[in-house]
């Protein structure tokens, strides 16, 4: 089924972003992957053609994630190697801090808002492949993402005038 | 701006609108600079939140590493799964192992198909046994040695030409394998071995990195068809196999 594995390989670049956003660790987010992938491999006699893979993936991501992943690090010793770091490596002292802050943000937020904003954000998932996912009407989604959205704005704005002072604590 | 704005906000930043809407929508920041704003701002947000997670342009190697995890086991435990099912559906007696004995049989049929298929379907010289020319002598021999009568289905009309057959060992006795092949070279081969548990079940699949494989019994017959081609035009000619056998 050459179809199957060129949607999964597809699916994987956002899965993985998913699921960093999901433990913050690179070699955490690769076993998690890797999990999600076998997973999806043994199963794919139960996938059709006509469903998109991604919120499967996405589903899956997270509910590993929530059970308590325990996958301890098997591939600890090539996540350092494997992984490319090129596209961040060298963050401007600004752009850190911005990152750092937004994600101190993410994490503050609602946990069924924070789902929604990371699987069409980070994931990429369309809204309705955020609603099978998460298995909420797609109004739901919608109504989740603009609070989330909305909360993350209003902290940007009050935070803003304290960004210097700020500057102080973050190592 | 209302609630409702906002949600369409989102839905034109997430790519959600369609043609129409977008037009519509941008119609209307040109004249409402506060919307504009509103979207220029979900944007920005968005964009400090990616920076903040890394990428992985590479994902092959975790691909590879789950393919390899899953290999050696996947598509045997779930036919072994399949041929359960089957034996409690025709309540065949074979159900006292449960699970934790192996059936065998549509595990050791599959392995042994797509085996004889990946020895013999690269062969150019010796392909077969018997050439599509002697069909009947090659039906009547392998029906004498199967001990049961074969018959040999045209996949003409599938674009699929007999190349031959020949006769392999199976466990205890004995299996025949034919070989088709389309007009590309691309060859599919037809494995098939007698059983004494008569029964009639629906198609079983299983593959590998290259090979798609249909598993099923119709009557005292159990067949695997394998080839290279994806699962719907294997479905396709598994189905012919059976309309041409019936």
């Amino acid at each position: 089924m050459p179809r199957f594995r060129q949607e999964l390989k597809e699916a994987l670049p956002g899965l993985w972003r998913y699921a960093f956003a999901l433990t913050r660790d690179r070699a955490r987010a690769d076993d998690l992957v890797q999990d999600c992938a076998e997973r999806a491999l043994r199963k794919r006699h139960l996938w059709q053609e006509d469903r998109p893979l991604r919120p499967w993936l996405a589903k899956m991501a997270l509910n590993i994630h929530r059970n308590g992943y325990k996958g301890a690090a098997r591939h600890l010793h090539v996540a350092y190697e494997d992984a490319d770091l090129s596209a961040h490596a060298t963050p401007s002292p600004e752009q850190g801090l911005e990152a750092a802050e937004m994600l101190r943000r993410v994490d503050a937020l609602p946990i069924e808002q924070r789902d929604v904003l990371l699987l069409v954000v980070i994931d990429g998932l369309s809204y309705a492949e955020t609603a099978t996912a998460l298995d909420i009407p797609i109004g739901t989604v919608m109504s989740r993402l603009s609070r989330a959205r909305a909360a993350l704005k209003s902290e940007l704005k009050q935070e803003a005038p304290v960004t210097g002072t700020r500057l102080r604590s973050v190592t | 701006m209302n609630e409702g704005d906002t949600v369409q906000v989102g839905r034109y930043v997430d790519g959600e609108m369609t043609r129409d809407e977008v037009m519509a929508f941008e119609r209307r920041m040109e004249d409402e600079p506060a919307l504009a704003a509103a979207v220029e701002e979900v944007m920005r947000g968005d964009a400090v939140l990616r920076s903040a997670l890394p990428e992985l342009s590479d994902v092959s190697q975790i691909l590879e590493r789950a393919e390899a995890a899953v290999r050696p086991s996947v598509p045997w435990r779930q036919l072994a799964a399949a041929v359960v099912l089957v034996a409690v559906g025709f309540g065949s007696g074979l159900m006292t192992g449960r699970s934790t004995t192996p059936m065998p049989m549509g595990d050791a049929i599959l392995q042994s198909a797509s085996a004889a298929h990946e020895l013999y379907a690269v062969e150019v010289v010796h392909p077969v046994e018997v050439t599509a020319g002697e069909r009947d002598h090659l039906k009547g021999w392998l029906s004498n040695r199967l001990g049961s009568e074969v018959r040999i289905p045209d996949l003409t009309a599938k674009g699929l030409s007999l190349v031959g057959g020949r006769l392999l060992p199976f466990e205890q006795g004995a299996a025949a394998q034919f070989m088709y092949e389309d007009g590309q070279g691309t060859r599919v081969t037809l494995y098939l071995t007698p059983t004494a548990d008569e029964a009639n079940s629906s198609l079983r699949y299983g593959d590998t990195e290259t090979l798609t494989m249909v598993h099923w019994q119709g009557g005292s017959w159990h067949y695997a068809l394998v080839g290279p081609y994806g699962k719907d035009r294997m479905t396709e000619l598994a189905q012919s196999v059976q309309g041409a056998l019936f």
